[in-house]
């Protein structure tokens, strides 16, 4: 990374513009004793811990995340992902181990003891969207863009790729308090986009957003990626989480409960499968009274007129539902058989 | 362009462009400023006191009291009648009145008078009753002023009449004085030949007496020269007779003794002729001697008379004498009380042609009270400029530095911002600059307005005042930020910047001279930051000072603004952080 004519890869540049020879030395010799855990990494989350008012948000936390990687942190609400995503930016200061991050030069630095050269590194779309509603899109991507050190014709080819990978690009000089609520999402990403980041980092992006914007957004997500940007999602929406991100850690009381990809989890933490039931009476008390006798369902729940059943033998519980169904002259509209989900292995995991 | 400048010009075309967009906010803190300039350039363009009320009571009105009321009247005074004093006086303490004039019963110009103006005034209106006071002596002093100026004139009239009139007089005055000399002159004239004139009647010195002797000697004289006439005479003819004996006696000749008697009877007839005229002579010197007799004894009547007469005359001589006399001595006295009378006049002339000052207008105010200001006259707009910009300056400060920081600090970028590489102090800088340039801006349009009302008075020390707008900017948008940084609601902040604004004010002299507070607060109030700039700008505006002569004020200024500028930086550094991140864990 240059800055003012600085490269802050290089020690002897960095010691040349005045920063303690100690902090240079000790900041390079930190990255070669971390060097082991970084490698491949885009980003190494070291121990680290983070309290409020006596209060452990997180404890001991650490990460690696590959470069590239579409990483997803899920959790209870108040678990501390926004807190984590911060300490990831630097914004704030933990209390006990650091944020490492590799440069696009591929050196490794240090979030905690050099905060301002690895702003340029990160995007971050928080989860409500940061950029100024009395400026018109470009306005606010010109803006940044020019913080973050660029070029006007580079801030015009930028503004114009963005708007268009966020397709804004009609809305281009409408102020963006007047977008919709999806739209600013989108101009939030664009905006931490703006600076060409290595690593992108989204606080819960499809809040607040209908399923259908949810999808776009995740596409939009999806391309981000495919330009090589590393992508970390904070997200309480798990099966978003479980469809579009390669690895996922769950976040439960301060501490990574689990990191690993989708699968990985739900392998660990679920044995059940997920039957979906809809019937014609909608009414579902007397197959769960049968049910309940053969002791063949785990859970079950209600959700969007569905009943939701979890069972470990699938097969038998097909078989029982149909009898029981047409025992109490009910039809079956519609019947689903589905893997366990990532929510319901977090859920696990959580209980 | 380095970074720090590039990011400088970056966030200062952000926070306009936010200003602008922000219609409330432009409206109040960019127009606002505006429009209290332009209505103060309109309210404040003139020097007079419109719209007092004033009330009036008399007992009785009256053509004088009527023409003062009228005065006030056209003079744009608000004036209401009351029926009672009382009334009157509760009227200003029900705010319907600014003051209340009582004229005194028989309020009228006569001898021997003096009128009587009483006023009550609203001492708890501080501002306005120094204007009302000076408005309403200011019409008194007019009117009074009027009718002393009316007497006056009588007065000098008539005086010049006089003068006038002495002049005009003077000629005759010396004629009668010349005439009375004159006739002075004459009667001493008179009365020395009077007292030349001998007025000694010496009856004997006629002679009368001797005159009879005289008479008597003569007529004896005559009677005895007839005597001796008669006697010749008769011996003329006894000559002749015995010639004539002695003729015929001789021998001549008949003839011859014819012719000799022929002779002597011719001689005879001759002597008797003659003694006929003797006789004639003496009768004729008898009846001349009687006549003559008669006439001397007239005479003697007469001078008897005359002696009488001429003692009469000396009596009215010797009278007539002194009545000249007294008659001079009264001319002398008469002469002397002209010639008084005349250098009465001549004084009384001479002391009216030496009044120099004849005009009324002089007479009753020989020493005009000219109240001249330090500089030219002026509209009360000149005179209030240097605080009214400093206020407007410092509330727009006091108001947009808040906003702009407001406006950042509420603004979802808020947190983008943080994330950018820009050091905090571009921030800082690059809020102040907006501050600056909008308020310059601000100030040139104020100026342009101002010069509406100033003429080019202005411009003589321009250059000062532009240094000076630029330090005065400078010291109230840090002093705007510390506030904008200090709260964390536009609420609050508004508050807060009205609230220092006001004391500002209020330790200043715009309410109550700071000369009226207490030395220890006088002290404080000296360091107002408003006061200091009002006073340097005062002084580079009106009085086209250099700044360098006020080095104290402008080294307190510098001060200021560098303690302000410390003071902003301490608290955006302790307060940026805490700020985003209290709205961050907000919304998280």
């Amino acid at each position: 990374m240059v800055d003012d004519g600085i490269d802050f890869s290089n020690s002897k540049d960095l010691i040349k513009a005045g920063w303690p020879k100690e902090m240079v030395n000790e900041h390079f010799n930190t990255n070669v004793q971390k060097s082991s855990s970084l490698i491949g990494s885009a980003i190494y989350i070291d121990n680290i811990s983070k309290s409020f008012n006596n209060r452990p948000v997180l404890s001991n936390v650490s990460l690696a995340i590959k470069p590239g990687e579409i990483f997803g942190i899920i959790g209870l609400s108040g678990t501390g992902k926004t807190t984590l995503l911060n300490l990831i930016v630097g914004f704030l200061e933990p209390d006990a181990g650091d944020v490492v991050v590799k440069t696009p030069e591929g050196s490794n630095v240090s979030v905690l003891k050099f905060p301002e050269m690895i702003k340029s590194i990160f995007g971050f779309s928080t989860q409500y969207p940061s950029f100024y509603s009395k400026l018109t899109l470009k306005e606010n991507l010109a803006y940044f863009g020019e913080l973050f050190g660029l070029k006007q014709g580079e801030i015009y080819e930028r503004t114009n790729e963005l708007l268009r990978l966020v397709k804004l690009k009609a809305f281009e000089n409408t102020l963006a308090g007047n977008l919709s609520g999806g739209m600013q999402k989108r101009l939030d990403i664009a905006c931490a986009l703006i600076h060409k980041p290595n690593i992108l980092l989204l606080d819960e992006p499809t809040a607040d957003l209908d399923p259908l914007l949810r999808r776009q957004m995740w596409k939009i997500i999806k391309d981000i990626n495919k330009k090589g940007t590393t992508v970390i999602v904070a997200s309480h929406f798990i099966d978003e989480i479980e469809h579009y991100c390669s690895k996922v850690a769950v976040l439960n009381k301060g501490i990574i409960s689990f990191e690993g990809s989708s699968d990985d989890i739900k392998n660990k933490y679920t044995t059940n499968f997920e039957v979906q039931l809809r019937t014609s009476s909608g009414k579902y008390e007397y197959l769960l009274q049968e049910l309940a006798k053969h002791s063949l369902v785990a859970r079950n729940k209600m959700l969007d007129g569905k009943l939701i059943l979890y069972t470990s033998t699938p097969k038998k519980l097909l078989s029982d539902l149909f009898k029981i169904v047409a025992k109490h002259r009910d039809n079956v509209e519609s019947l689903d058989l589905a893997k366990p989900s990532l929510k319901e292995a977090f859920e696990a995991l959580v209980q | 362009m380095n970074k720090f400048m590039r990011n400088t010009v970056t966030l200062v075309k952000k926070n306009i462009r936010l200003l602008i967009r922000a219609k409330a906010s432009a409206l109040i803190v960019i127009l606002g400023p505006l429009l209290i300039i332009f209505l103060a350039g309109l309210a404040f363009d003139n020097t007079n006191l419109y719209a007092v009320k004033v009330g009036t009571f008399s007992e009785k009105y009256n053509e004088l009291s009527n023409s003062f009321i009228n005065r006030l009247s056209e003079n744009q005074f608000k004036v209401t009648r009351f029926p009672e004093e009382e009334k009157c006086r509760s009227a200003i303490e029900r705010g319907e009145v600014h003051t209340c004039v009582v004229f005194s019963p028989d309020f009228t110009m006569a001898k021997d008078k003096s009128n009587e103006l009483s006023f009550y005034i609203d001492y708890s209106q501080i501002n306005l009753v120094w204007s009302v006071l000076n408005a309403m002596t200011e019409e008194v002093t007019e009117k009074s002023m009027e009718l002393s100026r009316n007497l006056t004139t009588i007065l000098v009239n008539a005086l010049e009449y006089s003068s006038d009139q002495v002049r005009e007089k003077r000629p005759a005055l010396i004629n009668l004085t010349t005439s009375n000399d004159l006739v002075n002159r004459r009667i001493t004239d008179i009365s020395v030949r009077l007292e030349e004139v001998s007025l000694d009647f010496d009856p004997s010195a006629f002679g009368a007496s001797d005159l009879s002797g005289q008479k008597g000697k003569v007529k004896h004289w005559v009677d005895a020269s007839l005597n001796l006439g008669s006697q010749a005479i008769n011996n003329a003819r006894s000559f002749v007779g015995n010639a004539n004996d002695v003729v015929q006696a001789s021998s001549m000749s008949g003839e011859q003794k014819q012719s000799l008697k022929d002779l002597f009877e011719s001689a005879v007839d001759e002597i008797n002729t003659i003694e006929g005229k003797m006789g004639d002579t003496a009768e004729l010197a008898e009846s001349q001697f009687s006549e003559l007799t008669s006439l001397i004894d007239t005479l003697i009547g007469k001078i008897t008379q005359t002696k009488a007469q001429m003692d009469q005359i000396a009596v009215a001589h010797d009278t007539s004498l002194v009545e000249l006399d007294d008659a001079k001595s009264a001319l002398d006295g008469s002469l002397k009380n002209l010639l008084d009378v005349q250098r009465s006049l001549n004084n009384i002339d001479n002391i009216i042609r030496s009044i120099e000052v004849k005009d009324p207008e002089a007479v009753v105010q020989p020493i005009v009270t000219n109240i001249k200001p330090v500089i030219s006259e002026q509209s009360y707009l000149n005179y209030i400029f240097p605080s009214l910009i400093v206020m407007i300056i410092m509330f727009t400060a006091l108001l947009l530095a808040p906003t702009l920081i407001l406006l950042e600090k509420k603004s979802p970028a808020h947190f983008r911002n943080f994330m950018a590489p820009v050091n905090g102090f571009t921030y800082l800088f690059a809020t102040f600059v907006t501050c600056l340039l909008l308020l310059i801006l601000q100030s040139i349009i104020i100026l342009a307005i101002a010069t509406i009302f100033f003429s080019s008075q202005l411009f003589l020390g321009i250059h000062y005042t532009i240094i000076l707008l630029f330090l005065t900017i400078s010291l109230f948008s840090a002093i705007g930020m510390i506030v904008g940084y200090l709260f964390n609601s536009e609420e609050t902040a508004t508050l807060g910047a009205i609230s220092l604004g006001s004391i500002f004010l209020f330790l200043s002299d715009v309410l109550i001279p700071i000369e009226s507070m207490p030395s220890w607060f006088m002290s404080i109030a000296e360091l107002n930051p408003f006061v200091v700039c009002s006073d340097l700008l005062r002084s580079t505006i009106i009085y086209n000072l250099s700044i360098f002569g006020l080095w104290q004020k402008l080294i307190i200024l510098l001060f200021s603004i560098v303690i302000a500028a410390a003071v902003v930086c301490g608290i955006y550094y302790l307060s940026r952080h805490k700020s985003i991140y209290k709205k961050f864990k907000k919304k998280s």
